[in-house]
């Protein structure tokens, strides 16, 4: 049974490799216990106990939450919490549509420059990131201040009455989030497209393809590894995100991020807040179901 | 006019430049490549051969000049629109799509009836000998199985012209020889134009109809295999295509005087200076002085190659090859014999 192997040019055994391999693997196991499994576990179980008068969590089991978290409260049904779910997973689609669709251009064209300038382009899709999210989403609300260009434009147009801001609004979420998660789709693309073979572009072609056919069939399969790097790193926390509507959405476009928020601070209900988490988990594999069982072959992993 | 008519359905290249910034790739190229023919453009890398086929695909615009095809200027249409097809060096075939529909792929996308794809799918594959291989991806396939997928792929659209970039490359050395008279017949036997590209000049002869060699953007020299091998117009074609034996020589009143004696010459051009050219094959030997042309020398080396010897002789480090019996020996003193109608007057 314990047969000597090479192993990477070193003499060795099955068992002892096997030893080896359970030793390594003691710190990550436990660092996922500890940072995931755990809290999941901690938040699972608030979810079903009882806000106390003054914000502590009372530990009596209860489904309350999980029937607020269905839209039934104290009033009956409301569908107030459906819609900011339904909402919540719209934007993040949306967001991340839009973000595909502007970074595949940017990706390509920052794959095409020499290789000197190149790099300045790449640091400039990173540059956002050595500013805080905070202050990038405070001074879009100063970009889109009623004397600024963009609203004088707008309201130019007819688009929001004159003297008025951008925010808060839908639009501004959506360009908060846009331009937040758009390096985040852009830099994995742009790994893959800087290693596309470009004879099967050629090849598609010259065999009659038109722009869409070359796009489909030979850019696409080559960029998809990028691509769904790029979906699930800005999907995921789009889906959470409560920074970008909290500033630029206003009280009346609250997303569910904004609203786990709320839970576990203003109006400290640990529990219900725990049931919305819960939601929210379930509807993103919810959402990444669907996307994988849309792209069969594509491994998400 | 006979000759005129057949003309109009080839391809003719017409003052072709094409120029990357300040580097000139190709300097003016004219070709006329007859319908049905296999021409073959060759030269070492660099010579611009690439760039002229990838220009007559339409993956590459002109600089200046054009290309016509069957009396027609396609040299503003998009690949796409060209009925030439491409076998590309790397065959660029689709991974993620099996062999059938890498096969159906021109004609997908040219929304040919389904029926229509499937019989012509099934001929290329028949074709090709492909039939067992039209599930397996091309990452299950061997470089010759892969090399004949992208042939099929090119083929099933009935181009006009078929481009080949240097689509053996990739092969090893006896497969290469058995797909250079596969791809022969097959272009026989459809009739249809190929232009291969190729730095392989054994590969080049064994094929072509007509061969231009290039140089540095530039046709050196073109015509039939055996013109261009046997009648090389200048130093670097008669370099370039086999070996050769150069002897520096000059006009003299009825041959060449070099430093081994005049030799007779049976084509005189005008020329004043510069080489004569003997492939190693046509001197021949002798034990006796010859009426003319020969050469009192003495064997320095002699290599066995199974098939033939080959062997140096001095003066003048002659390199002759002949039938490997019977045997020559080193130090052996042997008259070498150049024919006159095989000695080539080079001028530079």
């Amino acid at each position: 049974m314990n047969q000597l192997l090479v192993w990477y040019g070193e003499l060795t055994s099955r068992s002892a490799l096997t030893r080896r391999g359970l030793f390594q693997l003691i710190v990550p196991v436990l660092w996922l216990l500890l940072f995931l499994v755990l809290p999941s576990m901690l938040l699972v179980g608030v979810a079903f106990m009882q806000r106390g008068a003054y914000g502590e969590v009372v530990w009596s089991f209860s489904l309350e939450n999980l029937q607020r978290l269905l839209g039934y409260g104290l009033f009956g049904w409301s569908p107030d919490n459906m819609v900011i779910l339904a909402r919540s997973v719209w934007v993040a689609f949306v967001t991340t549509l839009v973000s595909v669709i502007l970074a595949y251009p940017l990706a390509f064209f920052i794959a095409s420059r020499p290789s000197r300038t190149r790099y300045l382009w790449l640091t400039l899709v990173i540059i956002p990131f050595w500013t805080n999210l905070v202050i990038r989403t405070y001074s879009w609300q100063l970009l889109l201040a009623p004397e600024l260009p963009p609203a004088r434009i707008a309201a130019f147009l007819h688009l929001v009455p004159p003297d008025s801001a951008l925010y808060p609004s839908s639009f501004a979420v959506y360009i908060g989030m846009i331009s937040a998660f758009l390096p985040f789709v852009v830099m994995p693309l742009y790994s893959s497209v800087e290693r596309l073979d470009w004879s099967l572009v050629e090849a598609a072609h010259d065999l009659y393809a038109g722009p869409a056919r070359v796009f489909s069939q030979s850019v696409l399969p080559q960029t998809l590894p990028g691509l769904v790097v790029g979906i699930i790193l800005t999907f995921i926390p789009a889906m959470g995100m409560f920074v970008i509507p909290d500033l630029l959405g206003g009280a009346k476009y609250l997303l569910v991020g904004n609203l786990i928020q709320q839970q576990f601070f203003s109006s400290r209900d640990w529990p219900f807040g725990a049931a919305l988490c819960i939601g929210l988990v379930l509807l993103t594999l919810l959402a990444l179901g669907i996307y994988r069982r849309q792209g069969r072959n594509v491994d998400l992993a | 006019m006979i000759s005129l008519a057949h003309k109009a359905e080839g391809l003719e290249v017409e003052g072709v430049e094409k120029r990357f910034g300040d580097v000139t790739a190709l300097g003016g190229i004219s070709l006329s490549i007859q319908a049905g023919e296999f021409f073959t453009l060759l030269g070492p890398s660099g010579c611009g051969k690439t760039t002229l086929l990838r220009i007559i695909a339409g993956l590459e615009l002109a600089s200046s000049g054009r290309v016509m095809l069957a009396g027609k200027d396609i040299s503003g249409l998009p690949a796409n629109q060209r009925p030439v097809n491409t076998v590309f060096q790397s065959y660029a075939l689709f991974p993620h799509l099996t062999v059938y529909e890498n096969i159906a792929f021109g004609l997908r996308s040219r929304r040919i009836a389904q029926t229509e794809v499937e019989r012509r799918v099934g001929y290329g594959l028949g074709m090709l000998q492909l039939e067992q291989f039209s599930h397996r991806f091309p990452h299950q396939l061997s470089g010759g199985q892969k090399q004949r997928v992208a042939l099929a792929r090119a083929l099933v659209n009935e181009p006009q012209v078929l481009l080949l970039d240097e689509p053996m490359s990739a092969l090893d050395a006896k497969l290469r020889a058995e797909v250079q008279i596969q791809l022969r017949r097959l272009q026989q036997q459809l009739g249809t134009t190929f232009i291969l590209v190729t730095h392989d000049q054994d590969e080049a002869m064994a094929v072509s109809d007509r061969i231009a060699l290039m140089r540095q953007g530039q046709v050196e020299q073109a015509g039939t295999p055996s013109e261009v091998y046997e009648r090389p117009k200048t130093r670097f074609a008669a370099e370039f295509l086999g070996a050769a034996n150069l002897i520096p020589a000059k006009r003299a009143a009825g041959g060449a005087e070099t430093r081994y004696g005049t030799f007779q010459l049976a084509e005189v051009p005008s020329w004043t200076a510069g080489h004569l050219a003997i492939r190693p094959e046509r001197i021949g030997i002798s034990a006796h002085e010859p009426a003319q042309n020969g050469l009192r020398s003495k064997v320095r080396e002699v290599v066995y190659r199974g098939s033939y010897q080959e062997a140096w002789l001095d003066p003048g480090d002659l390199r002759i090859r002949f039938a490997p019996h019977p045997q020559l020996q080193a130090g052996q003193e042997i008259w070498a014999v150049l024919p006159k109608e095989a000695l080539v007057v080079l001028s530079d």
